[in-house]
C-alpha cells in the first residue's frame, strides 16, 4: 500500500515536472517588455550606421556585415518582446504573425529576383543579371513584416 | 459563436476595464471577445462563466455555421 503510494507520487511529481517543462518550452524565447524600447532605439541608430556605411564605403565591409548582423538582433529584440500585458489574445495574434511572415517571406525569396531583373532590365539593360537576395535581406522583411502585422493585428482584431 | 458578454457584463454593471482585471487579461481582449472578433480559450471562457455565475453555454452559444 505504502508503495504504491510512493509509485503514484513519483507519477505525478513526473506529470507535474513534465507539464513545467512543457510550459518552459511554450515561454521559450520571449523577452521582457523593457527590450521593446531598447530595440526599437538599436534598430533605429544601427539602420542610419549601417546606411551611412553603405553609401560611404564599397562593396562588403566587416563593418557593414556586423551592423547588418546587429541590425537583425535588434530586430529580433522586439518582435521577441512581451507586450505589457500578454494574455492568450496577444499570444494568439503573435503566433498569427509569425506565420504569416513566413509565408510573405518565402514568396518575397522567390519572386523579388526576378522583379529585381524585371526592373533593371527596364532601367539598366546592359547590366541587368540575375541575383538571389542575400540572407540579411530576406531575415530583414521577415522581421519587419512580422512586427508590422503584429501591430497591425493588436489594433483591428 | 456569439455571446452575452456584454449583457452579463451590463447586469453585474461592471467595465471592460474590471471585468479585464478579474480574469487577469487586457480590455482590448474583453473588447474583442464581445465584438466577436476573438474566440477565448476552454480556460478564459470558464473564467468569465464563474464571474457570471453562469455556464459557459449561458454566456457563449455557437451559430450556424461554427
Amino acid at each position: 500500500m505504502c508503495k504504491l503510494n510512493f509509485t503514484k507520487l513519483i507519477e505525478m511529481n513526473i506529470q507535474k515536472i513534465l507539464r513545467c517543462e512543457r510550459e518552459r518550452i511554450l515561454n521559450m524565447g520571449q523577452l521582457p517588455a523593457s527590450y521593446k524600447s531598447l530595440g526599437i532605439v538599436l534598430s533605429i541608430l544601427l539602420f542610419v550606421v549601417f546606411f551611412l556605411i553603405r553609401v560611404f564605403t564599397e562593396g562588403d565591409t566587416l563593418a557593414g556585415d556586423i551592423t547588418s548582423k546587429l541590425l537583425l538582433m535588434s530586430l529580433l529584440m522586439i518582435s521577441l518582446s512581451k507586450e505589457d500585458q500578454e494574455d492568450e489574445r496577444i499570444q494568439s495574434l503573435r503566433a498569427r504573425s509569425y506565420s504569416l511572415a513566413f509565408i510573405f517571406g518565402v514568396i518575397y525569396a522567390i519572386f523579388q529576383p526576378y522583379i529585381n531583373l524585371g526592373v533593371a532590365a527596364i532601367i539598366r539593360p546592359e547590366k541587368a543579371v540575375f541575383e538571389e537576395l542575400p540572407l540579411f535581406v530576406i531575415l530583414w522583411f521577415m522581421l519587419v513584416v512580422q512586427i508590422a502585422l503584429f501591430h497591425l493585428l493588436k489594433r483591428t482584431a | 459563436m456569439r455571446n452575452k458578454l456584454k449583457v452579463e457584463r451590463a447586469i453585474l454593471d461592471l467595465t471592460q476595464e474590471d471585468l479585464a482585471k478579474k480574469i487577469g487579461v487586457s480590455r482590448q481582449t474583453i473588447n474583442s471577445i464581445e465584438k466577436n472578433r476573438y474566440v477565448p480559450s476552454t480556460i478564459l471562457a470558464l473564467k468569465l462563466a464563474k464571474v457570471f455565475g453562469k455556464s459557459v453555454n449561458e454566456i457563449f452559444e455557437l451559430e450556424e455555421g461554427d
